[in-house]
């Protein structure tokens, strides 16, 4: 895996947007909960590759958990579909108020090639506010862990 | 291609003809419907909904045949009779009890629990023992199959590459071999070699991907690492010859979408190469002592995932040699017609029929060994403990889209 290099144009984009919303970038971890909301599982795949790089995600603070209530990011991939909806709510609500809701791939943005299709919401903002988009289909593992750096107050 | 049984024919022989289909598309009456769960041998690789009636590909060993019947109950019922441990995709209501003292149930997915993934799997235990699996399915369902009807073949593949990320390319060359036995066209051979070569390719790297969940929760996480990063190096170089790391969007009706970039081939065909090294410690007794109750499943994957690399390498290697001068793809002719594709993923057959009218699709289904497999987990789970249990689904667990089209 190469070093990565969040770009700090986003970072601080993020920073300057979450302050004026009265909120704060998690600081030194981020504890993140991944929810399918009805991916095609190219963006999982690539997700396994961000997981199987242990020594950087140890280093950086990042943890993937099965409770979202330990959680502080939010990861969702998939196109939002109508069957999601409602889990992903119930997740949102689970969390602790001080959290980011991260989109990882085009269809997560905005339901990609599904996007006309009538079980599909068009995209995660339809349901709840992202904070920020990792677009790509699918991204690079690079990618992934760069747009989660930019989320994490150093 | 085996013969289908006689019994079979019988009962398709009954079957009214539907005049319309260029291909025969024989309609059952309800009565048959039900008997036809009662053939042995005869697996339903397919059933959908289309209006007012059901449709089902019936197939045995190698054969295959498309049947439909005038209303959808009797499909589901014969459904219910081919996979008896399946719950089929619903949302609500209750799940089956498992009877006994101190039975007690844990539900995962999707909000909580190890599965991050659109389902909902619900155990019943004693102690530690799994006394029954349900697997609930319905949460991801993004209508796919309506999405292709209506569009030619070419605008509508992109639709059935996402159905599962695993086996795009496999979802793509079923798909597109309907298109192409429905219009009439013809592949050039080298350009049906370089797609059966990228099938290979993405079947390794599905078992590779599911030995590394298995090394993963068998405690080996260097060992689980050690495979993704292979994986990783090999979606790098996927990307740099077919512009997608899961080579989606490649395979269309008619050949290859863009002529690939070839002089990238070798770096492929190295990390291709590196596969048996890789997989080595799966033959260790230290290391294969902890998944000694899936032994055979552990061997079939890893010997599957060496005989796809090894397969992808020869039909790789002479399109390294030189660029191809001629193209990449052929037009579809724009005619009626009807037609079966087939293609081959981690798992088994796919299967993609599709009926054309001008050139535009207008019924599709495809059919994969998703169910088939979601049935066999279910069916092996009583008498397993939890972390048995957890560890055979690790290996064997298909990927949701396959279900949930």
């Amino acid at each position: 895996m190469k070093p990565p290099h969040p770009d700090p144009a986003i970072r601080t984009a993020l920073a300057q947007r979450l302050a004026a919303e009265g909120r704060a970038r998690p600081h030194l971890a981020l504890t993140i909960r991944h929810l399918d909301a009805g991916s095609c599982g190219g963006c999982e795949l690539e997700l396994r590759s961000v997981r199987a790089w242990q020594s950087g995600l140890t280093a950086y603070g990042i943890r993937f958990v099965d409770d979202p209530r330990t959680a502080n990011i939010l990861l969702v991939t998939g196109v939002a579909t109508q069957g999601m909806a409602a889990p992903l709510r119930r997740t949102l609500e689970a969390m602790p108020d001080a959290r980011l809701v991260v989109v990882i791939g085009d269809c997560a943005v905005d339901g990609g090639v599904f996007k006309d299709s009538q079980a599909v919401l068009g995209g995660v903002v339809r349901l709840v506010t992202v904070d920020l988009a990792v677009t790509g289909c699918p991204p690079a593992p690079e990618h992934i862990i760069d747009g989660l750096l930019a989320a994490l107050d150093p | 291609m085996t013969a289908p049984p006689d019994e079979l024919i019988a009962l398709l022989s009954r079957a009214a003809i539907e005049p319309a289909a260029p291909e025969p598309l024989r309609v059952l009456s309800a009565p048959d419907w039900a008997r036809l769960a009662t053939l042995p041998g005869y697996q339903l690789a397919a059933l959908w909904v289309e209006q007012d009636r059901a449709l089902g590909l019936v197939q045995r060993d190698d054969w295959v045949a498309p049947i439909a019947t005038e209303g959808a109950e009797p499909a589901f019922a014969l459904m219910r009779n081919a996979h008896p441990h399946l719950a089929l995709a619903q949302r609500s209501g209750e799940f089956a009890d498992a009877p006994g003292e101190g039975v007690y149930q844990i539900g995962e997915g999707p909000v909580g629990g190890e599965i991050a993934e659109p389902m909902h799997r619900r155990l019943h235990l004693a102690g530690d023992s799994v006394l029954r699996a349900d697997h609930r399915f319905g949460y991801a369902h993004r209508d796919i199959l309506t999405l292709i009807e209506g569009k030619s073949p070419r605008a509508a593949v992109r639709f059935a590459a996402r159905i599962a990320g695993l086996s795009a390319v496999a979802h793509s060359l079923a798909f597109a071999r309907a298109a192409e036995a429905a219009s009439g066209a013809a592949i050039p051979a080298p350009v049906e070699a370089l797609r059966e070569a990228m099938a290979a390719t993405e079947r390794c790297v599905a078992s590779l991907l599911a030995l590394a969940r298995l090394a993963d929760i068998c405690a080996l996480p260097r060992l689980a690492a050690t495979l993704i990063d292979l994986r990783t190096s090999m979606a790098d170089a996927a990307a740099q010859i077919f512009f997608h790391r899961l080579m989606m969007d490649m395979v269309v009706p008619g050949g290859i979408d863009i002529a690939p970039r070839l002089s990238a081939l070798p770096m492929l065909i190295a990390h291709l190469q590196s596969v048996r090294a890789v997989l080595q410690p799966f033959g260790a007794w230290r290391w294969r002592r902890r998944w000694a109750d899936l032994a055979e499943p552990v061997r079939g994957r890893v010997w599957q995932a060496i005989n796809d690399a090894a397969f992808a390498v020869s039909a790789l290697a002479p399109f390294s040699a030189a660029e191809r001068a001629e193209p990449w793809s052929v037009a579809l002719p724009s005619q009626n017609g009807a037609g079966l594709g087939q293609a081959r993923d981690l798992d088994g057959p796919i299967y993609c029929w599709m009926r054309l009218d001008g050139g535009f699709i207008t019924v599709c289904t495809i059919a994969n060994q998703g169910l088939n497999r979601i049935a066999a987990l279910e069916a092996a789970a009583p008498g397993q403990t939890r972390a048995a249990f957890a560890r055979r689904a690790a290996l064997l667990m298909p990927p949701i889209g396959m279900i949930d089209q």
